[in-house]
């Protein structure tokens, strides 16, 4: 490589042209070629000027490990778990005030069938958490003794 | 004496109007109810609900408001204004699921939410095109009115079929194909695959309403 530019392959299709360069590999897809589906999934990359699809094996499973820090902060478990829970709440209050507003107030039985049916987005409850934390406390604890823990159902009911 | 008659013209005039008002028939929002969208893309095929479609309807006397009851093709006395709050619209699978956020977020933004939190139907006439042959039997009309949408306004005339459920119920279904670019809406094409999705103009609106009389006042009123 110098200044002026590298050395790189280039194979020229009729729907797009791929790049390949080192131990790199980019798909820049022609704007008129058909869409398969499964484009808007891959990961893309902007390349001299056009933003490509990148070529690497096991694209679809890996993890990305380029994340920013901020990225890494905001992506934790728990962030998606108060972000799914402040939509689900956001979705209920707003689901209520709009029956209410449509078809009255004094219908409570029709307001609570309605609600009933507004769809939640997966998000833990305090089952979930009391099952997750029994599990690990008794996992760790089976560790540290070296011995065999059976877990119980009754373990896992609120008194 | 002047201040007399003129007392008893407007008592006339009071009687005429409620005479008039009490052959009009009014018809509130009940649940129940839904409108879906469908539309296409590049990608797939999609749809959003809602459960929620409000208003009210009020109809003349020759309107048919009871099952099996006769009815003459013709114009037919009637007026409505249906709304559906914008935010109550969520895309869905094809199985009913809850689709993608995403979606939901673009679609609200291009409906405008900020400004015009609900999408406006005012109906101007209808005519009654085939009266029911059964008792559960639907009453097919052809609806005109105004789409109103974004704050832009079209006129729409579509098929609807009434069916009168008894005890002061009634279902009201129907549907027809709009284009986003008639409501000045850019059928949305998100940034998010090289901008590759592309949304197709046409929606289909499809819509179950149900809609009640209020019950009396309760008796307690009366004491």
């Amino acid at each position: 490589a110098n200044s002026f530019d590298s050395e790189y392959e280039m194979l020229y299709g009729s729907d797009a042209a791929v790049m390949m360069r080192e131990n790199k590999a980019w798909m820049f897809k022609e704007v008129d070629s058909p869409l398969l589906g499964w484009e808007v999934y891959a990961k893309k990359e902007t390349f001299q000027k056009e933003t490509g699809i990148i070529l690497r094996a096991g694209a679809s499973k890996s993890v990305d490990v380029e994340q920013s820090p901020e990225a890494l902060l905001t992506s934790t478990p728990l962030y998606f778990a108060l972000e799914n829970f402040l939509r689900n709440t956001n979705d209920v209050l707003a689901a209520a005030e709009d029956y209410a507003t449509n078809y009255g107030a004094d219908d409570k039985d029709g307001l609570i069938e309605h609600l009933t049916k507004v769809p939640r987005r997966p998000a833990a409850g305090y089952q979930e958490a009391l099952n997750a934390t029994v599990t690990a406390i008794k996992a760790n604890e089976a560790i540290l003794k070296h011995q065999r823990i059976e877990l119980k159902p009754e373990w896992y009911e609120l008194a | 004496m002047r201040t007399l008659i003129a007392g008893k013209v407007a008592l006339l005039l009071v009687l005429a109007v409620s005479a008039q008002a009490a052959d009009k028939t009014q018809f509130f929002a009940r649940s129940g109810s839904k409108m879906r969208l469908e539309g296409t893309s590049n990608i797939h095929d999609w749809q959003v609900e809602s459960p929620i479609i409000g208003g009210s309807l009020e109809v003349g006397p020759e309107f048919p408001t009871e099952p099996g009851q006769a009815a003459t093709p013709g114009k037919v006395e009637a007026k409505a204004d249906v709304s559906v709050m914008v935010r109550s619209l969520k895309s869905v699978e094809k199985d009913g699921k809850p689709y993608s956020d995403k979606m939901d977020e673009i679609m609200w933004e291009k409906l405008g939410i900020a400004q015009t939190p609900k999408i406006f139907y005012r109906l101007s006439e209808l005519t009654l095109k085939e009266a029911a042959k059964s008792k559960d039997a639907p009453y097919v009309f052809d609806a005109k009115g105004e789409m109103v949408v974004g704050g832009v306004t079209n006129t729409v005339s579509m098929p609807v079929n009434v069916t009168p459920l008894g005890d002061k119920k009634l279902r009201i279904t129907g549907n027809t194909t709009v284009k986003m670019s008639s409501f000045k809406i850019e059928p949305p094409a998100p940034k998010i695959a090289l901008g590759m999705i592309k949304t197709g103009d046409d929606v289909k609106v499809i819509f179950d309403w149900m809609v009640a009389q209020r019950p009396a006042p309760a008796a307690a009123a009366a004491k």
